[in-house]
């Protein structure tokens, strides 16, 4: 997992490097976060077992958001880029509010 | 080309067609399956809108970016859902059925010249939840597929005594197999019992789909549907099957076709295999 990662990870990382992180981010939601902010679980519907969408992030394509059938807490600003990306490539994604 | 098994002297000439899922995925209700279209995929490709009880008053829904007007929750029919997505761009007259209630949830099937995106819901004081469908079809064959039911058995003999008393089935395994023929990422995964990682597309970076194979054994719900030779629907479904057989496929610039040949194995209890031949149409 790279630095960058890992910062994305967790909401209290350094308020400098959240700063510089493109909106809508598309960092997945910690467990412990999610109380204090506004996320939706986003999954992979595959017929493929083990099927794996990955959308690079802006600012570091390098690294990714990794969505499976298992789904993934993100913000719900992210979701439209989140649909986007999914339409372009061709997957389908499952939006579901907590 | 999908189309009769039989010909009207009850003599195989057509190709049945095969779709698989995640393991454990269900058949799809059959009051929702044709009985003059066997090989309609719309019933496999249902969504099923869920949670418009209790504090949900109204919700909407969205399919390829379009969304509908206001629904209200109370008194809402399937009937009055259908033609809030008929009149949706990305669906169209025509292209829908809407069946179910508020209770049990909504079922939504799309046409096939319609499928491919997702259907999402917003609702208000409270979620709705839209599961969607998880069968895709295995997509075109060379030579269509065979049905195949291997059995081991072993003689019980008694003392002194040479002919066999009687048998026992030692293992049983059912077979689906066929030489898929689209040369695509899904062939693939199935062929070489492969994960696949898809990566959008980034500034500079184009989208991919990568295959990995792996030792894991990965498992489908498979099911094969065809005409009978009355034109009737048949279904032969199973839960959990494998797809662990030797491919050999030419990578090469060839005039031959490039082939994958499968082979799905049950991994499931043999009751759990289902023939379903449609006699009557529903009532």
């Amino acid at each position: 997992m790279s630095t960058t990662q890992s910062k994305r990870g967790s909401k209290a990382a350094d308020k400098v490097e959240e700063d510089e992180i493109k909106v809508p981010d598309l960092a997945p939601v910690e467990e412990d976060e999610r109380g204090a902010s506004d996320p939706v679980k986003v999954s992979l519907v595959s017929a493929l077992p083990g099927h794996r969408f990955r959308i690079p992030y802006a600012d570091d394509p390098e690294d990714a958001l990794t969505i499976d059938a298992e789904g993934v807490y993100v913000e719900r600003s992210a979701v439209e880029e989140i649909q986007a990306a999914a339409d372009r490539s061709g997957v389908t994604v499952k939006v579901e509010e907590l | 080309v999908i189309n009769d098994l039989y010909n009207a002297n009850a003599v195989v000439v057509g190709q049945a067609a095969t779709l698989f899922g995640p393991a454990n995925t269900p058949l799809p209700a059959l009051s929702a399956l044709s009985f003059t279209d066997p090989f309609s995929m719309a019933p496999w490709t249902t969504f099923t809108v869920n949670g418009a009880v209790g504090p949900v008053t109204s919700f909407t829904l969205t399919y390829k970016g379009q969304t509908t007007g206001v629904l209200t929750v109370a008194g809402l029919t399937a009937a009055q859902i259908q033609t809030a997505l008929s009149a949706l761009s990305t669906i169209g007259a025509g292209n829908v059925i809407v069946t179910g209630a508020a209770a049990t949830g909504w079922q939504v099937s799309l046409t096939e010249k319609v499928q491919g995106g997702t259907l999402t819901a917003a609702g208000t004081g409270g979620t709705v939840s839209v599961v969607s469908p998880l069968w895709q079809p295995c997509g075109a064959t060379d030579a269509g597929w065979t049905f195949a039911t291997n059995k081991s058995t072993t003689d019980i003999n008694i003392e002194e005594q040479s002919p066999s008393v009687g048998q026992t089935i030692t293992s049983q395994k059912v077979q689906i197999e066929g030489a898929l023929a689209e040369d695509i990422t899904r062939t693939l995964a199935l062929a070489y019992n492969a994960y696949v990682t898809t990566t959008a597309a980034a500034t500079g970076i184009p989208g991919t789909e990568e295959l990995n194979p792996t030792d894991d054994v990965l498992t489908y719900a498979v099911a094969m549907i065809m005409k009978q030779f009355n034109g009737n629907p048949r279904l032969i479904y199973a839960p959990a099957w494998t797809q662990l057989s030797n491919v050999s496929t030419a990578m090469r610039r060839a005039s031959a076709k490039r082939m994958y040949p499968v082979a799905f194995g049950t991994v499931c209890n043999v009751s759990a295999i289902r023939i379903i031949n449609f006699v009557s149409p529903a009532l």
